[in-house]
């Protein structure tokens, strides 16, 4: 039941069937609310600024919305004045929410821990992801607040025609999901933080560059690319998508790139941050690694099947072109996660054994569980397949498409391909293991991060400038393969046009990754059984000595009652000969 | 110090017996075994081990820096011990924090408050949090905090003792077994104190186990059944007042004829864990000799037992022929002092007599009844007494007594 709300839990239904168990459950999540959000609803109810500057902010967009309709309209048509309303209020708003709502998360969690609220929170025994959760919902609602008295000004936009009623409903549920993903991105950075000036400060440094980022390329850049396959799709407005899922022709293209692609690209990290944020309420020796490992785990294979998929989609034309592009892609997400989980522990904290073996947890829990050469065999498991798929499909197609099947179309060979993929695998291999030995020698998290960076930007740049120098000096392009040792000399084996030592240097360089990386994974294996022993065997002397101190006291007890037993029967005899 | 003394050794005891807490069934309600924590390359917390018996009162002082709050928060859970381990009812709090969580409540020093929201609410708040089954404990609370009248007032109005009883109120939502509270008085006017040293004793008589720590040493020796001396790092002596007040005086008096030199005295006092070269947890892991056990074979029993948990061990000490009940008596006599002193020299249980203006200080040995013989042989003697006062602070004394005022 919630306290707070005065509702009690309802009986559990007497059927079991699906709809009704459904609307227990439904029934069960209004009656016992998350308390924290309710408490926040409560304090935000008493901020007596709120409305004005909700009210403030209306009153701004008005004005805007008004000029531009204004300006325009005695100059064009009443349906790009519609149009350009409707660009310029979502554009606003996206910027609204994409600023206000990190802000407003970032507040949340620092302001707790600032105001020296958050111990009590914890000790209450609330899971950190009930309190991620409480935290989220009163964020969003508070930005869900910002988006609904908008509401009224975006629908002005729709009165001058150009734009259908129903595309401004998307928009505005679009709005609500960036806002979604934006609160989830404050929450994650600032249940890091402890000072909740620091946390704003920090989230708006990120949450500016990234949304503008976000907005050129997915506004104005994508809306012209949209263009070309759905004609109905207007060219350079940045506020494309709505009016794509109206006009759009329904099709293989339509599920992947307004369903699969937009569900992917919201689901994925915005559950990252989640799972950020709930480690990060979490204690030291808590289980900070299983959450993050599962969204690792379907992440990856999401986007393996998401590369194939498009492999298989693109024309066969730009089959090379898309694949590198895809492998690309991987490969920044493949260095994001070798980052994350150079944090990770060296092996599972007391607390989370003894949990496993309370809850006989089997073998797929704990190979999920915290411990550095679990994540390092978890990330390879994971992402190897996916750069050996992603490669083979691209180069299967590139040989089974026959030169007749389309117009314009030029036979292309798949070992550029097949070159990159290769590289950029073993390369892999290698960051992986050197994160894991990293972290197994540094006593910490960050130093471990530091030091992975570090070497990670010197191996990229250095055989550049090294090659660059020589290729100076030795005036011939074999100079190139001085540079092999870089991430970036993976670019230099797509073609066929240089020199064989070239091709050759990439291969050895591949073979001399997979070997290095596989045996630091070994040695930083190594490494942490033996800490892992050396924590183990303290912990047994110490309960030993604790056992002993016991088994002393007892005795000692005992001895001393026996002795009393005797003086008991006769008073003087306890005493002995003095 | 006379055989003459010897009869009535066994009244103290009895009395001594009285100290004792109810025999408690199942585990001490806190145990807190050879624990060690340092921050940064400095070592706040060295070996330090006591026990609370389930149903006391515990007062744990020290001065500041001692690392009081530091323990205090290992046992809350909010920090990890580094070595040693510490069981709150019985449940290690390394390995179950949720656990340990449901059964302690604990109020920080300077903790804060939500403030935009009412006093009602707030404990809403925490009784949805802590998963209460029922609303009415919030009034409940309310009640036993006497919060009943500030319940619609904004968290943001309340004054700074208000909001520090509000603390109180959050805690005892979910019925902890254990209460422990750093510093509870700190913002409280004297009524304010009297009303939270009520409510402290009304809780024990609920069953409640309490630590607190304080500086205010009166108000302690008024609540508390038992203490423990925190100093660098380091438990000095712990138990019930009376018996460490009782085993000091022993051991000067032992001092006093010589049955120790006063040096190895005073190291034994501090105790046994006083070692000048300090050890480190690892090497109190790595099986070298601990520097309590190193010890405490050398200890006499009359004589302090730092090392040794408040329970089992001291009970084992209790029949010890040294350890007597002695009483500090303030008179305020018209006429001479001299001639109190004079007349008072010698007499049954008298150790040692003060004398100032108006005013003589009498030590005194034995049972309460020989302050009243005491006081009439000095009115069949003629001398005028204005008052008699028996000093109650004991703790005060051992306090100044047992630390050397040393910071770390
Ligand atoms: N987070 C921390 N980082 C580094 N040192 C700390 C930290 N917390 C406490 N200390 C140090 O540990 C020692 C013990 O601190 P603690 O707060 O436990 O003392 P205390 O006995 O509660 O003192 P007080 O009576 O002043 O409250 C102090 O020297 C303090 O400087
Ligand atoms: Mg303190």
């Amino acid at each position: 039941m919630s306290v707070q709300t005065g509702e009690t839990i309802p009986p559990a239904p007497a059927s079991q069937r699906a709809v009704d168990r459904a609307r227990h459950r439904i029934a069960i999540w209004r009656a016992d609310p998350n308390p924290i959000w309710i408490r926040e609803l409560r304090q935000s109810a008493r901020l007596t600024r709120t409305p004005f500057i909700l009210m403030a902010i209306t009153m701004f967009v008005t004005l805007i919305i008004a000029a531009v309709g204004g300006v325009l309209s005695d100059q064009v048509a009443s349906d790009k004045v519609g149009l350009a309303t409707f660009n310029t209020f979502f554009s606003i708003a996206f910027f609204l929410v994409a600023w206000v709502g990190p802000a407003l998360a970032a507040n949340a969690i620092a302001s707790e821990r600032e105001g020296r609220t958050w111990e009590a929170v914890l000790l209450t025994g609330l899971r950190p992801q009930v309190i991620a959760r409480g935290k989220f919902l009163a964020a969003f609602t508070a930005i869900g607040t910002y988006i609904v008295t908008l509401a009224p000004v975006g629908a002005l936009c729709f009165l001058f025609g150009g734009v259908q009623a129903l595309e401004v409903a998307i928009a505005f549920v679009f709005l609500f999901i960036f806002a979604l993903l934006s609160v989830a991105f404050g929450l994650a950075l600032s249940s890091k933080m402890a000072s909740s000036r620091g946390a704003i400060v920090l989230t708006l440094l990120l949450s500016v560059p990234i949304s503008l980022f976000v907005y050129g390329l997915g506004g104005p850049a994508m809306s012209t690319a949209i263009h070309r396959l759905w004609a109905a799709v207007p060219e350079g407005p940045p506020v494309w998508l709505p009016m794509a899922y109206v006009r759009g022709s329904f099709g293989f293209e339509y599920l992947v790139l307004l369903v699969g692609l937009p569900a992917i690209l919201v689901v994925l990290p915005a559950w990252f941050f989640y799972e950020t944020t709930v480690a990060n309420l979490s204690g030291n020796n808590d289980d900070r690694s299983s959450g993050m490992k599962h969204w690792f785990a379907v992440s990856s294979l999401l986007l393996t099947a998401t590369a194939v998929l498009a492999l298989y989609s693109v024309p066969a034309n730009d089959v090379d072109d898309f694949g590198v592009f895809a492998l690309v892609l991987l490969s920044m997400y493949a260095a994001f996660c070798a980052f994350v989980f150079a944090g990770e522990p060296v092996g599972p904290s007391r607390r989370v054994t003894m949990d496993w073996e309370r809850s006989g947890a089997g073998a797929i829990r704990r190979f999920f569980g915290p411990g550095l050469v679990r994540a390092a065999e978890l990330q390879l498991i994971g992402l190897l397949p996916a750069f050996a798929l992603t490669t083979f499909v691209a180069a299967y197609i590139l040989l089974s498409t026959p030169p007749s099947s389309m117009p314009y179309y030029t036979p292309k060979s798949p070992d550029g391909i097949i070159r990159f993929g290769s590289y950029a695998a073993s390369f892999y291999v290698f960051v992986v293991g050197a994160g894991a030995f990293l972290r197994a020698r540094a006593s910490a998290p960050t130093p471990a991060r530091v030091l992975l960076f570090v070497t990670m930007a010197a191996i990229a740049v250095v055989p550049w400038i090294v090659a660059a120098i020589g290729g100076a000096i030795a005036r011939s392009d074999e100079a190139l393969a001085v540079a092999s040792p870089s991430p970036f000399f993976a670019f230099a084996l797509l073609g066929d046009s240089k020199p064989d030592v070239v091709y050759l240097s990439g291969w050895g360089m591949s073979a001399l990754w997979v070997v290095l990386g596989f045996t630091l994974l070994v040695v930083a294996g190594r490494k942490s059984r033996e800490i892992v022993a050396k924590f183990e065997r303290t912990l047994a002397e110490a309960e030993q000595r604790l056992a002993e101190e016991d088994a002393a006291m007892e005795a000692a007890l005992l001895a001393e009652a026996e002795a009393r037993a005797p003086a008991g029967g006769e008073p003087q005899g306890g005493e002995g000969p003095a | 110090m006379s055989a003459e003394q010897a009869p009535e050794l066994g009244v103290s005891f009895a009395s001594q017996a009285s100290y004792e807490p109810p025999v408690s069934l199942g585990p001490p309600a806190l145990r807190v075994r050879h624990l060690w924590h340092r921050f940064g390359h400095f070592d706040v917390l060295r070996d330090v081990c006591f026990e609370v018996p389930q149903g006391e009162i515990f007062g744990f002082i020290g001065p500041n820096g001692a690392g009081k709050t530091t323990t205090i928060r290992i046992m809350a859970t909010l920090l990890e011990p580094m070595a040693g381990r510490v069981e709150v009812d019985g449940i290690d709090v390394t390995v179950d924090p949720e656990a340990v969580r449901r059964v302690i409540g604990y109020m920080p020093d300077h903790a804060g408050v939500y403030e935009r929201v009412t006093v009602r609410e707030y404990l809403e708040f925490f009784a949805d949090a802590f998963r209460v089954p029922s609303a009415t404990v919030v009034d409940a609370v309310l009640e036993l905090t006497d919060l009943g009248p500030l319940s619609d007032k904004l968290v943001a109005t309340m004054s700074k003792g208000q909001k520090q009883r509000l603390q109180l109120a959050r805690i005892l939502l979910h019925d902890p077994k254990v209460l422990i509270l750093d510093e509870p008085a700190s913002d409280l006017d004297p009524r304010a104190r009297i009303e939270m040293r009520n409510l402290l004793l009304e809780l024990r008589s609920l069953g409640k186990t309490i630590l607190l720590s304080s500086h205010i040493l009166t108000e302690l020796s008024d609540v508390c059944t038992s203490v423990g001396i925190l100093e660098r790092g380091r438990i000095l002596v712990c138990g019930p007042i009376g018996e460490i007040g009782a085993r000091l005086e022993a051991q000067r008096a032992a001092q006093a004829i010589g049955h120790a030199p006063p040096a190895a005295q005073a190291e034994l006092v501090r105790g046994a864990q006083l070692q000048p070269g300090q050890v480190h947890p690892a090497q109190l892991q790595s099986g070298q000799a601990h520097p309590a056990q190193l010890q405490s074979g050398q200890v006499h029993p009359a004589q302090l037992h730092p090392g040794a948990v408040a329970g089992a061990p001291l009970q084992a000490q209790a029949p010890q022929p040294s350890i007597a009940v002695r009483r500090r008596v303030k008179l305020k006599i018209l006429g001479q002092p001299e001639y109190v002193a004079s007349l008072l020299r010698g007499g049954p249980g008298v150790v040692d007599i003060e004398l100032s203006y108006g005013m003589a200080v009498v030590t005194i040995d034995g049972p309460e009844a020989r302050i009243a013989d005491m006081v009439a042989h000095l009115v069949r003697n003629n001398v005028g007494i204005l008052g008699v006062e028996q000093e109650r602070n004991e703790l005060e004394r051992i306090f100044l007594e047992v630390t050397r005022g040393e910071m770390q």
